[in-house]
């Protein structure tokens, strides 16, 4: 009987939680824009997990390409529940997200950095404040005004790169510290603490914009 | 309660087992309790309810009805992530292997029971999330109550129950400021088979 006891209490042995952080203030990662009424509206936006892996198109020649592959990589491994999954897919009409080596076309609405870095520059489409939604495919420009051979440029795409995914992912503002990768003029060369705990706490609250056009 | 033992017994004939070397194969299922029940982000992860192989070997302790085993599961499944709101979503498969030192000893009849311990390894297939650094491993203790049934002179029908447990942790969870362990039972059923040497 004993023994029959003590097989029987492994079933409730133990009811320990771990226990969760709780995440510093993250930094606004709102989007702020005039909607349709003329009100100021704050966007969040996520991507659902119904559409994971999010399809992401550079071309094969294009020297973003490896800043792009880095930049995935960085961005899922700063999620724990595998929020953000994205792929390099080789068809642009397949894509929800579009990289380009170009500069912005004039006037297109977008998230730009406040001041170029001293090689490189770059820009992500805004969500489209009237209708709450981010049309697809997103379009992130990262361009140099500069001959592609100076100095330091493979380090300013790559954090670029990561900057402007950042954008894609749902951070639609800058962070206001210098240590992050999402400051406006970003010098980290890779994903700081705390823009991993603004990407969390963007994935766990409620999107108020959707996705709309392809898929 | 007294029907269900009699049917229990009945279902597995008396069949004395003098300890004695064994091997045994089983096949089953496992159905894990959470890995991570995240109370900020207000996300589970589990593992799906998993197809487990096991090996066991059975060595007799001197003369009387007790053994020592050495045995050994093998599952594989997709964590499964629960969020707050309700979606779900599956990642990468993960392969949980356990290795364990069990003690045997005979209950009523055909009924015996194992306690013991050992090491459980979970080996994703994928560096993804909470198994960013790759494989973890942590300590378990373990439980079973099995029933035997005799199909030849060397050969037994084995039916197990199995609840084991352990507390979860991996080294992302600790170095992005996870406190404690998860606690996590699983629950496992199996039949296989027994052969004697």
């Amino acid at each position: 009987m004993r023994r029959l006891l003590l097989v029987a209490a492994l079933a409730g042995v133990g009811c320990t939680t771990i226990a969760s952080p709780t995440r510093i203030s993250p930094y606004e990662y709102k989007y702020f824009a005039i909607d349709g009424n003329g009100d100021t509206t704050a966007i969040t936006f996520h991507w659902p997990r119904s559409m994971l892996p999010i399809r992401i198109f550079v071309p094969d020649t294009s020297v973003l390409r490896p800043h792009v592959a880095t930049a995935i990589q960085r961005w899922q491994d700063a999620f724990l529940y595998g929020e953000y999954r994205a792929v390099i897919v080789s068809d642009s009409n397949q894509a929800d997200v579009i990289f380009e080596n170009n500069l912005p076309p004039f006037l297109r609405a977008g998230i730009r950095m406040d001041a170029m870095a001293p090689q490189c520059g770059g820009a992500t489409d805004a969500p489209d404040a009237a209708t709450h939604t981010v049309p697809l495919p997103l379009h992130s420009y990262v361009y140099t005004p500069l001959p592609l051979t100076t100095p330091g440029l493979d380090a300013c795409y790559r954090i670029t790169v990561t900057h402007e995914m950042g954008h894609t992912i749902g951070l639609l503002n800058h962070s206001p510290f210098s240590t992050d990768v999402m400051y406006s003029n970003p010098l980290l060369d890779g994903i700081s603490t705390n823009d991993r705990e603004t990407a969390e706490t963007a994935y766990h609250v409620p999107a108020n914009a959707v996705p709309t056009g392809r898929r | 309660m007294r029907l269900i033992h009699a049917v229990v017994l009945a279902g597995f004939a008396v069949t004395p087992l003098a300890a004695q070397a064994t091997v045994q194969l089983s096949a089953g299922a496992t159905y894990s309790r959470p890995l991570v029940d995240d109370g900020i982000l207000d996300t589970k992860l589990r593992l799906a309810v998993a197809p487990t192989v096991g090996l066991a070997v059975g060595i007799p302790t001197g003369s009387g009805p007790y053994r020592a085993l050495l045995e050994g599961h093998y599952s594989r499944s997709r964590p499964t992530v629960t969020e707050g709101t309700g979606v779900t979503d599956e990642l990468s498969s993960v392969a949980v292997i356990d290795a364990l030192l069990m003690l045997e000893a005979p209950i009523h009849g055909g009924i015996r029971a194992r306690i013991g311990g050992g090491a459980i390894f979970y080996q994703p297939s994928e560096r993804q999330g909470v198994f960013l650094n790759g494989a973890a491993h942590r300590w378990i203790i373990a439980g079973e109550l099995f029933g035997t049934r005799r199909l030849t002179d060397r050969m037994n029908l084995l039916v197990t129950g199995r609840i084991d447990y352990h507390e979860f942790s991996t080294s992302v969870l600790r170095a992005r400021g996870y406190g404690g362990n998860q606690s996590v039972q699983r629950y496992a059923l199996s039949v296989g088979v027994e052969r004697k040497f």
